[in-house]
């Protein structure tokens, strides 16, 4: 076992590590917008319509393998419909979940953690009492629980999304508010009469809006995640409507004869939340050094 | 609610029995008591119309906190803050917003009173936004002659902070402050974060700021050269106690009290042949977790008789208009 | 460490628990009249009204609440409309299942996941590290469930060699054990290293070699220990991924757990197994803390310290 701090050789592997981390960072970005522009033009791009039925050809193979059908280039589902478009469909509503929910979450975060640093005292107190009880429940559990009780939806469904994660940004943007409060400059234009909205819009917020930011890139990869598992255990986004995790859970059933039903979509998520995370690592070695 | 002045002097601001303590240990359960310092205990002093008024003392005498509490940055324990017969304490929302803007604040650490992520210009005119609304074409001309008359120039408006140097910095603090066109302008050491080579021209803009616009200066220093310098009256703090106050020819000429006398002692004089008195400062400071009894200077005092362990003397008027809170005074030791 | 922060510990414990309970309480009412989901639309007048009688529902709302604490602290938690016996009852004969697949997954998680992170750390900027972060990295981006079905593909459908549902057999719990393992091991891993990595670059490492300790000494006496706070902390968080984690292993494996009966009691509406359940997890998630803030404040002394002004 030797002390390889002092290795000689470091310099060398380090630079060949940027290089090789700099061309990752490229393609996961690549692969991003890829992803983004499909899901925006996936009316466009969808040659057939994602729900259109066709019963004759059912579980065809992707075009091409023997039996395929160069009209359904990724071959056809259980019910005979378009897994391409199905796959563009749901890559759109995979993001617009996970997109919306983490600015949501980010917005509701960000602001109660302002508003514990504001306060203090009492408020602070219950603020961070819910913050310990989101921590001692595990989040699926909590999602699963509103789910069970509530009719699904998918307005509810984003809401859900929308509080996955706050306590993490509520956490940060409390501590970081509470540091920049002692900044002199808080102060100062408290002394000139602004009111707090303007001290933590317009002051504390672009200051602290880096860490956020990081934050918010950590925490999107983790909604595809969820949205995704839950719509796996078909509690999530509920049919017509499809999304990566829908199309993973009912190609489960064909592991057998369709293998193509659950590996595409499965890819897709996992390229997708790996290309995240990537660049997610590397915004924050930009931004924020310190958050390492 | 009108106050009237006990003074006959015109008083722009009357404080009495001030005092702020803070919590520096929280009771971890709840029948667990928090533990307390007292950082200024009840001090009474006043700024007349025009003048400028120094509060000098050691780090950690409450001079930075007094300040503070004035500027509704921390709120006092008890006491009251009187501006223009008006008791600032009562204030709340529109009548104390106004009143706030005729006391402006400058800060000791010009980088941190500074945003760093929005342009200097932006943050001078910023309290006329907050008061007057959004007429960014005025402001900003307003801004740049005010940034003018303290020496800079309009090109440095467009800069953020880290790219000024440390007295530009304090520069356009002050002109922030000046911008709302305050009566009462207090400077929190203003200077002691700068070079020493600057610091002149900081205290020179400060002198020409007074005697051009008429504006009443609070001044808190720990350096008495600079105090007499730039003040006509001057308070001396110890432990949250002002010790002795006065005009500064009485008092920098003739201190009474030990703790001044030491002080004044300490101030290095070019000619070796001037007489010094013979009180030097001994010690250190005491915890304020664990003050002394009674006088909170005897156990560094070099006259301390046996009733200065007991009771804290009371800030008295002497017969040249002065105040010293000595017991030494009565036994004679402090006349000379 | 002083048995105030302990102390402090446990009445923060409490407080949580009372709060899930609410939590649990305000979903329940929030979510309408439970009449309908149970009688159905065409209830008679007669059976709403002696259903609404039966379970209080006509009360004011604080003596619902009331009763609701009651009930929750008497292990009342109503019958199970699937299976028509105590929810409780349900979930605890299924708790053995779960709790046997966590075990197995836990001890795993530890040993793989430490020993990679160490080795990556002692290793780092080499060969080696790259490719363990490398494997970690990706291990990360899986979603479990997606590792689950690609293993039975391989497994099962390929090749054979394990059964894909079912928990009779050793063989059987193969499959869901390495779905609820191999992401956690790759956090697990990662984050040792890191903490690792930040000990080993510390003053005192470089003192202990400067005063003769041997390179693997100094290692084992000062650098693990060390890292080993930041790791207790994440544990708190790891449980909660190990629960979810279970919920999907036992969904895919069809393992007769208490994750499955989850998923199974929300698409079904089975409220008061779902709400046993939602409990169950929150008190033992609570203890789990408890446990771990404790061994905490015993492994960093300066926990317990008090941190002086605020």
């Amino acid at each position: 076992m030797q002390n390889t701090i002092t290795n000689g050789k470091r310099t060398l592997i380090e630079r060949k590590g940027i290089s090789a981390k700099t061309l990752l960072v490229i393609i996961a970005a690549i692969w991003l917008l890829a992803m983004i522009l499909i899901g925006i033009s996936a009316p466009l791009i969808a040659v057939h319509d994602y729900q259109q039925i066709d019963l004759v050809k059912r579980l065809l193979p992707p075009s091409w393998m023997a039996g395929g059908d160069a009209d359904h280039f990724f071959g056809t589902d259980n019910l005979g419909r378009d897994n391409l478009s199905r796959l563009f469909y749901s890559i759109r509503l995979s993001l617009l979940v996970a997109i919306l929910g983490t600015v949501i979450c980010a917005i509701v975060g960000t602001t109660i953690g302002f508003v514990a640093a504001h306060f203090r005292g009492f408020v602070d107190d219950i603020i961070m009492m819910l913050v310990d009880f989101q921590a001692s429940l595990p989040f699926m559990i909590l999602a699963l629980a509103v789910i069970a009780f509530f009719e699904s939806s998918i307005v509810l469904f984003i809401g859900i999304m929308g509080i996955y994660g706050w306590e993490r940004y509520a956490r940060f943007a409390r501590a970081l508010a509470l540091s920049a409060e002692e900044q002199g400059y808080a102060v100062a234009v408290r002394t000139f009469g602004a009111s707090p909205v303007r001290v933590y819009v317009r002051h504390i917020l672009p200051n602290v809006g880096n860490t956020l930011l990081v934050n918010m890139t950590l925490n999107f990869p983790k909604v595809i995640l969820m949205e995704t598992s839950l719509s796996f255990l078909g509690l999530g986004i509920q049919p017509p409507n499809t999304s990566l995790g829908n199309l993973v859970g009912f190609g489960r059933d064909y592991l057998l004869t369709a293998w193509w039903l659950t590996i595409i979509p499965a890819a897709a998520i996992f390229l997708t939340t790996l290309s995240m995370s990537i660049l997610g690592d590397w915004v924050r070695d930009k931004l924020d050094p310190a958050l390492k | 609610m009108k106050i009237e002045s006990k003074n006959q002097e015109n008083n722009i601001l009357e404080v009495e029995n001030l005092a702020k303590k803070f919590v520096v240990k929280k009771g971890k359960m709840p029948w667990q008591k928090n533990q307390y310092v007292n950082v200024v205990n009840g001090i009474d002093f006043s700024i007349r119309k025009g003048e400028a008024l120094g509060i000098v003392g050691e780090s950690g005498c409450g001079k930075s906190t007094t300040a503070k509490l004035i500027m509704d940055i921390h709120s006092p324990t008890k006491g009251s803050i009187v501006y223009n017969s008006q008791e600032l304490n009562d204030l709340k929302g529109k009548e104390k917003k106004k009143i706030r803007k005729d006391i402006q604040y400058v800060f000791q650490d010009p980088m941190g009173a500074l945003n760093p992520r929005i342009p200097v210009i932006e943050q001078i005119y910023e309290p006329l936004i907050i008061h007057y609304g959004r007429d960014i074409k005025n402001y900003y001309k307003k801004a740049v002659s005010l940034l003018e008359s303290v020496g800079m120039k309009e090109s440095h408006g467009k800069m953020y902070p880290h790219q000024l140097s440390g007295g530009q910095r304090q520069r356009v603090v002050l002109a922030r402050a000046m911008i709302l066109e305050p009566e009462l302008l207090i400077c929190d050491e203003p200077i002691s974060a700068l070079d020493v080579s600057i610091q002149s021209q900081v205290v020179n803009l400060l002198m020409k700021i007074r005697d051009e616009r008429g504006i009443t200066l609070l001044f808190i220093s720990h350096d008495l050269s600079m105090v007499r310098h730039l003040c006509n009256r001057t308070a001396v703090m110890y432990m949250g106690h002002i010790v002795e106050y006065g005009d500064n020819e009485t008092l920098f000429n003739n201190p009474l009290h030990p703790y001044t006398r030491s002080l004044i002692n300490a101030i290095p004089v070019p000619d070796p042949r001037i007489k010094k008195d013979d009180i030097i400062l001994e010690g250190e400071i005491p915890s304020l977790l664990d003050p002394p009894s009674g006088c909170k200077f005897h156990p560094r005092c070099p006259i301390a008789g046996p009733e200065c362990s007991l009771k804290q003397p009371e800030l008295k008027t002497m017969p040249d208009g002065r105040k010293v809170a000595c017991f030494a005074l009565k036994r004679g030791d402090c006349n000379e | 460490m002083n048995s105030a922060y302990i102390i402090r510990k446990i009445f923060r414990a409490f407080l949580t628990i009372w709060i899930v309970t609410s939590f649990v309480f305000l979903i329940l009412r929030l979510s309408g009249d439970p009449t309908v989901s149970v009688l159905g639309l065409e209830a008679s007048p007669e059976a709403v009204e002696a259903f609404h009688a039966k379970w209080g529902l006509d009360d004011p709302i604080h003596v619902q609440y009331l009763r609701f604490f009651a009930n929750v602290f008497q292990g009342d938690m109503g019958v199970s409309i699937l299976e028509g016996r105590s929810a409780l009852t349900a979930v605890l004969s299924r708790l053995p299942a779960t709790v046997s697949l966590m075990v197995i997954s836990t001890i795993l998680t530890f040993s793989v996941g430490i020993f990679f992170g160490v080795m990556a750390s002692l290793y780092h900027n080499t060969h080696k590290d790259q490719i363990i972060m490398t494997v970690a990295a990706s291990g990360f981006s899986i979603p479990t469930f997606v590792l689950g079905v690609v293993l039975v593909l391989i497994f099962s459908v390929n090749l054979g060699w394990l059964p894909s549902t079912g928990s009779a057999t050793w063989k059987h719990y193969i499959m869901p054990v390495l779905t609820m393992t191999i992401v956690d091991a790759a956090v697990f891993a990662r984050f040792t290293r890191s903490a690792m990595l930040e000990v080993l670059y510390q003053p005192y490492m470089k003192t202990a070699l400067a005063k003769g300790m041997s390179w693997g000494q100094a290692v084992r006496r000062h650098a693990i220990p060390n890292a080993a706070i930041p790791v207790v902390t994440i544990m708190g968080f790891w449980i909660g991924a190990l629960i979810a984690g279970a919920v999907i292993a036992e969904s895919i494996f069809a393992w007769p757990g208490v994750g499955r009966l989850l998923v199974y009691s929300v698409k079904h509406r089975d409220y008061n197994v779902v709400q046993v359940i939602v409990m169950l997890i929150s008190v033992s998630m609570v203890i789990t803390n408890l446990i771990i803030d404790i061994i905490y404040g015993k492994l960093d002394p300066r926990v317990s310290i008090d941190r002086g002004a605020e």
